[in-house]
């Protein structure tokens, strides 16, 4: 074999590597490895093609066109009905929350998430007025409740709401800052409202959302049909997939609701980066009932970088234990101690 | 830096793991565990400073992961026959995160040849190479024949090897 410029020996590995990659029978399979076996110059040749390929996988251009691509896949799905649903599934899957009822709760339920970053008006608890009930959580707490009618509610961290059911009315009201996510029992006789800044949006179909962050208010319509009312006069009526962001002493603006815009919230997720373990340990302990503790205080002071989702807890509190050459212990109470490995036993 | 991630997070999370779902369904592994990995990697090798498109690169991250938990696991879905033909071919991607970006200059090269194919090789080379569709699957979406795809392949190949060996000295 003469030594070409480009050698017949890259082109034969070029064309081994394709026919690879759709699928070689057994007798294909045993040229291959004759191939390879004949010289120390095919396996080479060989060698490099599949480096090459494999370095394909982390190119960014190729990454960014299969991300396109998936993401056009998606608006396809969306297009063709069920989507949004399926989407609210996804989001809702991690808490459970529409999974426990099945499909048909979900045809006769809403889910609506209210997002609140400010701190609100002062937390006033209601006077024994037998139907009001107050719920709010503390810092980082997530908890979920049930209302009267069946509806569910999931609150976010230092969120407080006030519900108010009457007759021929259901009102709910966020009256702290904070982020609720409902999932409302449908009765036609008595209409679903969340007020919400200077917002307030009356269920008339299935599923939608509602945000506030300072001053700013939106709602968001994921399934069927939802009014929406401002204090300045506004009224509207949005279908699925329509959002109206509302700035106070500005003209709503009417927008496409991105899929990946709602409940974010629940998958609460904590990013340190070179930060002492206390610091987390302390942020933890908001979130986590049983409580981290340090085996002793010392190591408060080592730097942690780590990222988790509070679902990730105990996955993401071995990981910054190993690290450091330290262990987790799960105590009896449900709580975990970091400490440095004793001995042996 | 938290905000820096958590702007990254809240753009890309549901776009990784819809991508991610969409290539190896809802796990095990699971898609949201490789998200977190490829956001922990990311963190750690202080990538932000480095990655131009950390959209792309945390895709590839987290879709590495996947691949190798399935490997662990043996789990093998689409690999399976593939490497059932030849365990000498069952060794892939045993780069990390760190040494692409050790080697970033022959990186970069790869990258400017890539964007420089013809469109249709390079989408060629997404649906096998990244999403791992088979031949008849890719034959399914574009109407090429399976020796059409081979072949633009190949060619895609041959140029990506030839800007390698020509702009590096090695």
């Amino acid at each position: 074999m003469s030594a070409a410029e480009e050698t017949p020996i890259a082109t034969q590995a070029r064309d081994w590597h394709v026919r690879q990659l759709a699928g070689l029978t057994p007798a294909e399979a045993g040229a291959l490895r004759d191939w390879l076996d004949a010289s120390a110059a095919h396996a080479a040749a060989f060698a490099q093609v599949e480096a090459l390929w494999s370095d394909l996988g982390w190119d960014e251009t190729l990454n960014a066109q299969a991300l396109d691509r998936a993401a056009a896949r998606e608006r396809r799905a969306v297009r063709g009905g069920g989507g949004l649903r399926s989407w609210l599934r996804a989001v809702l899957r991690p808490r459970r929350l529409l999974a426990a009822g099945g499909a048909g709760l979900l045809a006769a339920a809403l889910a609506l998430a209210v997002f609140f970053t400010l701190p609100g008006d002062p937390l006033v608890t209601a006077p024994g007025a037998g139907r009001t009930q107050v719920y709010h959580t503390a810092i980082g707490e997530i908890r979920e409740v049930e209302l009267a009618d069946g509806s569910r509610v999931t609150l976010g961290g230092r969120t407080a709401i006030r519900v108010d059911f009457g007759r021929d009315a259901r009102a709910v009201r966020l009256v702290a800052g904070g982020d609720a996510l409902f999932e409302v029992a449908r009765d036609e006789s008595r209409p679903f409202t969340v007020q919400a800044g200077t917002l307030s949006a009356t269920v008339l179909g299935t599923v939608f959302e509602v945000n506030r962050s300072s001053g700013t208010t939106a709602v968001g319509v994921v399934e069927g049909r939802v009014r929406v009312q401002g204090q300045g006069g506004g009224d509207a009526v949005l279908q699925a997939g329509d959002r109206i962001v509302a700035e106070a002493g500005a003209p709503w603006q009417r927008e496409q609701m991105q899929p990946d815009q709602a409940a974010r919230w629940m998958q609460t997720r904590l990013a340190y980066r070179d930060m002492p373990l206390s610091d987390i340990v302390a942020d933890v302990n908001r979130y986590h009932a049983g409580g981290v503790r340090l085996g002793s205080a010392d190591l408060g002071a080592l730097r942690v970088t780590s990222s988790f989702r509070i679902d990730q807890l105990e996955t993401a509190l071995s990981g910054i234990a190993l690290s450091h050459g330290l262990e987790l212990v799960r105590t009896g109470d449900g709580g975990f101690v970091i400490r440095r490995p004793g001995p042996a036993e | 830096m938290k905000a820096e991630l958590e702007r990254l997070y809240a753009q890309h999370s549901a776009a990784l793991g819809q991508a991610l779902r969409w290539r190896f369904g809802d796990g095990p592994p699971d898609p949201d565990d490789a998200i977190q990995i490829a956001f922990e990697k990311y963190i750690e090798l202080g990538a932000a400073a480095r990655v131009e498109r950390p959209r792309a690169f945390l895709f590839a991250m987290a879709r590495n992961w996947m691949i190798d938990e399935l490997r662990k696991m043996g789990v093998r879905q689409r690999h399976a026959e593939r490497q059932k033909t030849d365990p000498l071919l069952a060794r892939v991607e045993e780069r990390t995160a760190e040494n692409v970006l050790s080697s970033k200059e022959r990186f970069s090269r790869l990258n400017a040849a890539i964007r420089a194919l013809p469109e249709r090789q390079r989408t060629l080379i997404v649906m096998s190479r990244i999403e791992e569709l088979s031949y008849r699957q890719i034959a399914q979406e574009t109407g090429l024949s399976q020796a059409g795809i081979s072949r633009e392949i190949a060619r895609a190949l041959t140029a990506l090897q030839a800007a390698l060996a020509t702009d590096g000295e090695e």
